[in-house]
């Protein structure tokens, strides 16, 4: 069974959440129809793990980490997050999902953001450290001088040097601007930390320097990640648990090594078997996956992902799998998930 | 006219390519000594970081760089295979003015190119604006069907009617695996998925039946699954029109499906040249042996920490002296390895390496004072 968040260990637990954007057409705008960009999607989060997120452009899988930590507002669903502001043991549950505005910002401080883009989310007009700082500022825990010190010490701990505080986000390469983000990221000490593509814009050897920091930073902070990438290879090197979505939908959630080795869902076979190697003396065996990514707003009937398999039968046209416990932390939306045998990489 | 002799299997020799820019801060060396071969019907794979000079390589071939840019020294000759009577010539592109006509026949004729997909933004690994533009059709207009486009670029490169060219268009639609082409000819590139419009520019590309096709980050903006159809097709029309393939990239596991042969490029020079396979299991560079360490791999990374390349690819004006990589080298030799120039030699498993530890007069004199 999957953890609920009754344990203690548990940070943040989704409960079908769905998050729909209205089409609108015509002079008075009316609505005709939605895009489900999350339809029904359940996860939970343990306290100090990496919840990795993967999917294909356009899945949902941005939107679902926006709206888990209601930076949109969610269409349905529960949002349980543990807050632990008070500093007792347990901490104490909130509905991030129905919380009104006003008591959500001091549960703010407990989640932060990395963006993808280091240079479009980094203003130019401000130096680092007001950069760093503005968190504290706009929680009103900006002390003057001795936030310096504070943020002096976010810049060390994400391998900036003091003499960089004064200095603008031009000044700097890719990799340090995401050092930047990072260490705003830090600065109000939260526990939850959304990655949105972190180092997707970055090159190899910058990217294999802000994973490691990353994880260090994880140990130092005692942090909890959820990171949503389409780098299944930097996915599995930084995550202790991965969730596939596509169209909107979870379709399979296992600890890593399970869900590459023994995948239980098509979709994330033909997906893993599309991710390219670095090894040319052992090429994966592709599966071929057949068509389009489906119109979200105009999704096929039954499993979504029914058109594109190759394994498909009568039930998958007609009736949506919902998201089953197959084996020991594993789950997976595939009417044959018991039946099938997938193949993973070695 | 260059008076080399080529080996009848390659198709274009690049020796000792420099091009230089001029901006206000002064003069940029993109390319400093770039040394590379291209097979007949092989695809040779270009990796490095940004900044390493791969898409200036490309343009330099396509005489396509931009108005401050120029090519201060260096060979690129290219073996024409003349169709009708089978002789071959070999022709110096550097030394063919862009305008040209002969350069007008080259490109888009025998020598085409296709880029990153530009209307999709997942991966902004690019810096935008590089490589739109310019004097021919490299990307699709949004306010044309894809046939006009395909019909104007297919009737200008072979030379034919329009109509003649529109059907052209529809059987190059139906190879690069779109369904429906007769519908899709009239379709708007926004009515497309980014795969799709990827193999549209394939098949603009392909349908004068180019000798080279020089792919630059092709798949780069495409989602994994998007991009293992571009890449299958790519390597199913080699096989069926048998072009040779430049293949430039910074995803190691991509090149390693595609390419037969691979040049590490890093601060515009080749630093290692050689098969995949050696590149891969023999790696001679220490700059690629790192970049091969610092990969995540699947299956391969559990609890562990991934091996980083120290520091950052330098910026243009603070290129340090000797050989460029030295200041983040693993093995470097202090007082050696940035004082001189490293040429590529052979090492390895056949490849050629740009390392003073495989410059054997170096190692000589190291070994000798060691001694004393």
């Amino acid at each position: 069974m999957p953890a609920s968040i009754e344990d203690p260990g548990v940070l943040l637990e989704v409960r079908n959440l769905k998050k729909y954007f209205p089409i609108r057409k015509g002079l008075l705008r009316k609505v005709v129809g939605h895009i489900k960009a999350v339809d029904d999607v359940s996860f939970e989060i343990r306290k100090g793990e990496t919840l990795g997120l993967v999917g294909e452009s356009g899945c949902g899988k941005t939107t679902a980490a926006r709206t888990a930590i209601r930076l949109y507002d969610p269409t349905d669903g529960a949002v349980l997050f543990r807050s632990h502001a008070n500093g007792s043991g347990d901490g104490e549950v909130y509905d991030l999902a129905t919380l009104p505005l006003r008591e959500m910002k001091p549960l703010r401080r407990e989640i932060a953001m990395v963006f993808q883009d280091p240079i479009n989310s980094l203003n130019p007009r401000m130096s680092v450290s007001d950069i760093v700082r503005e968190p504290l500022r706009v929680h009103g825990l900006d002390l003057g001088r001795e936030t310096d010190e504070e943020v002096q010490g976010l810049l060390s701990a994400v391998g900036l040097r003091p003499e960089h505080m004064e200095r603008y986000p031009h000044e700097f390469s890719g990799g340090q601007r995401q050092r930047i983000g990072i260490a705003r990221a830090l600065s109000l000490r939260p526990s939850l930390i959304l990655l949105d593509e972190p180092v997707s814009a970055l090159d190899v050897s910058i990217q294999a320097q802000t994973l490691n920091l990353l994880q260090d930073l994880q140990e130092e902070f005692d942090l909890t990640y959820l990171f949503v990438a389409h780098d299944l290879s930097v996915v599995e090197h930084i995550s202790d648990r991965v969730a596939v979505m596509y169209v909107g939908r979870m379709v399979e959630v296992a600890p890593k090594r399970e869900l590459y080795t023994n995948p239980r869902h098509p979709y994330t076979e033909a997906l893993l078997s599309a991710s390219p190697k670095p090894d040319p003396r052992n090429p994966t065996v592709r599966i071929p996956l057949i068509g389009q990514v489906p119109d979200p707003s105009n999704p096929p009937s039954g499993c979504y992902f029914h058109p594109r398999c190759q394994y498909a039968e009568d039930i998958c046209r007609t009736e949506t799998p919902p998201l089953m416990t197959i084996g020991e932390d594993h789950a997976s939306a595939c009417h044959f998930a018991d039946k099938l045998e997938l193949q993973g990489m070695q | 006219m260059a008076t080399a002799v080529l080996d009848s299997e390659v198709l274009l020799d690049i020796r000792d390519l420099q091009v230089h820019f001029d901006v206000r801060r002064g003069t940029v060396r993109a390319l400093e000594g770039v040394n590379f071969t291209i097979r007949k019907s092989k695809t040779l794979g270009v990796i490095g970081e940004s900044g390493s000079g791969k898409s200036v390589t490309a343009r330099a071939i396509m005489q396509l760089l931009a108005k401050n840019g120029s090519i201060v020294s260096g060979e690129m000759l290219y073996n024409r295979q003349r169709d009708d009577s089978g002789d071959s010539e070999l022709i110096d592109i550097a030394q063919q003015p862009s305008d040209s006509q002969l350069m007008r026949d080259l490109r888009g004729g025998e020598i085409a190119m296709i880029f990153q997909e530009p209307m999709s933004s997942l991966t902004p690994v690019y810096t935008a604006g590089l490589h739109i533009g310019e004097s021919i059709q490299l990307h699709l207009k949004p306010r044309q069907t894809v046939g006009d486009q395909m019909a104007k670029a297919i009737a200008r490169q072979n030379r034919i009617p329009r109509e003649e060219a529109r059907q052209i268009a529809v059987e190059m639609l139906d190879k690069v695996g779109i369904p429906r082409p007769e519908e899709r000819v009239v379709s708007y590139p926004h009515e497309l998925s980014g795969g799709q419009r990827q193999r549209v520019m394939i098949a603009i590309a392909l349908s004068c039946g180019p000798k080279l096709l020089i792919a630059d980050e092709p798949t780069t903006a495409l989602d994994v699954t998007t991009q293992a159809q571009i890449n299958d097709l790519m390597l199913d029309l080699q096989e069926e029109f048998g072009m040779a393939i430049m293949y430039i990239t910074h995803d190691l596991g991509v090149i390693a499906e595609m390419a037969e042969d691979i040049a590490v490029m890093y601060l515009g020079r080749i630093v290692e040249q050689g098969t995949t396979d050696a590149i891969f299991y023999n790696p001679q560079h220490p700059y690629t042996r790192a970049l091969l360490r610092s990969i995540p791999r699947i299956g391969q990374t559990e609890g562990s920490r991934l091996e980083v390349i120290e520091g950052m690819v330098p910026d243009p004006f603070s290129i340090p002296t000797g050989c460029p990589f030295n200041n983040r080298c693993p093995d470097v030799m202090p007082g050696i390895c940035d004082a001189r120039m490293p040429e590529l030699l052979t090492a390895g498993d056949g490849q050629r390496a740009a390392c003073l530890l495989h410059d054997p007069d170096t190692m000589q004199e190291v070994t000798r004072a060691r001694v004393h």
